[in-house]
């Protein structure tokens, strides 16, 4: 069995340049995926398997975005969601996937200010736009913020 | 108190009339509009508090009237309302800007509920807006005073150097013993403005003063 990988950087790339990402998921495929796709592609992947774990590298390192599963056991991607906005970095942009989508969790999920709600099965290139976007667009709101 | 004024779109009459009857009698001043341009041009000539938007119409569907309004009305309440929900219809109505999705056939005390919600959230967001636009002001006028930059935590700050005289004839800040780092005239001013916006009492505001003056 594979264990969970956390914070692997891509050999060569300036840690300080890289944008951080927390992909929350139960299923070890899309962790696989997801942690495959975006660590190629020049960014650091932190994994947890839970939402707890989630908490707790939230606790630990400065994250730019988060991909989480919305169904999972224990803590579901919603309340996982809440406890960020609660305890961390109250404007880092989350996405939420789910492969049971309903307008009812759809429309909790961006009351709860979550930057999108992605169905699975999904398109990964369209998923690392949307990354993309939600850490610009954060950054960009961050800056106006400041000023 | 005035009452709040509340826009009812839908092009189904029954609806209309429905929500029109039940929301007068709980002191809402309601408007109704049978499509999305009746709509628009209601909010362009209206102050409203809340619009309750079908989602299906002929002319123009809810999530286009409701996008138009949000551009007229940044502050108006929306809520969209549906016979036919989606996850997609859902989601652009909230990332449009409505502050729920609600699906018919629903509860008209469930809708005051809602609608109660929401008025209460929106009074709590203005206020905290007002709050920090106040506190913004102080930070600047407390900045002109020092003649210094200053930061959110300064207000606050006043407080700590507030110097004591102690009976050995050294100065006690917030017992560090440190001496003050303003003097008696720029003291008495920075309390003033916080006297003056309401951030402490006439109490307090005597208390501090007697402290800054002993240490003349």
């Amino acid at each position: 069995m594979r264990l969970p990988r956390q914070s692997r950087r891509l050999k060569g790339a300036p840690e300080a340049v890289m944008k951080k990402i927390l992909v929350v998921d139960d299923e070890l495929l899309i962790r696989d995926l997801l942690y495959d796709h975006f660590s190629s592609r020049d960014y650091q992947i932190s994994v947890a398997d839970s939402g707890q774990k989630a908490l707790d590298i939230l606790g630990n390192e400065k994250v730019d975005c988060i991909l989480t599963d919305l169904k999972m056991p224990d803590m579901d991607g919603l309340e996982l969601v809440e406890k960020v906005r609660d305890t961390s970095d109250t404007n880092i942009p989350v996405i939420v996937i789910t492969g049971f989508p309903s307008w009812e969790t759809a429309v909790d999920a961006l009351r709860k200010r979550v930057y999108d709600y992605v169905v699975k099965p999904f398109n990964i290139n369209r998923l690392y736009s949307t990354v993309e976007k939600a850490i610009e667009d954060t950054n960009g709101n961050q800056r106006i913020g400041e000023q | 108190m005035a009452k709040h004024k509340l826009l009812v779109v839908d092009d189904e009459l029954f609806v209309r009339e429905l929500l029109d009857e039940y929301f007068s009698k709980l002191d809402f001043e309601v408007f109704v509009a049978s499509s999305g341009p009746a709509a628009l041009k209601l909010v362009a000539e209206n102050k409203f508090k809340v619009a309750l938007i079908d989602l299906k119409m002929n002319d123009m569907d809810g999530i286009e009237v409701l996008k138009r309004i949000r551009e007229l009305d940044e502050n108006l309440i929306l809520i969209l309302m549906t016979g036919y929900p989606t996850v997609e219809s859902s989601i652009e109505a909230m990332r449009s800007g409505a502050y729920d999705y609600v699906i018919k056939p629903f509860r008209l005390n469930e809708l005051k509920d809602i609608i109660s919600r929401a008025v209460n959230e929106h009074q709590i967001r203005s206020e905290i807006i007002e709050i920090r636009e106040k506190v913004e002001n102080i930070e600047r006028k407390l900045a002109e005073l020092t003649g210094a930059g200053t930061s959110a935590g300064k207000a606050g700050k006043v407080k700590q150097s507030v110097s004591v005289k102690k009976s050995d004839g050294t100065y006690s800040k917030s017992g560090s013993g440190a001496k003050p780092d303003l003097d008696v005239e720029r003291q008495l001013e920075r309390w003033g403005v916080l006297l003056k916006e309401g951030l402490v009492s006439p109490q307090e505001f005597e208390t501090n003063k007697k402290r800054i003056l002993s240490v003349v």
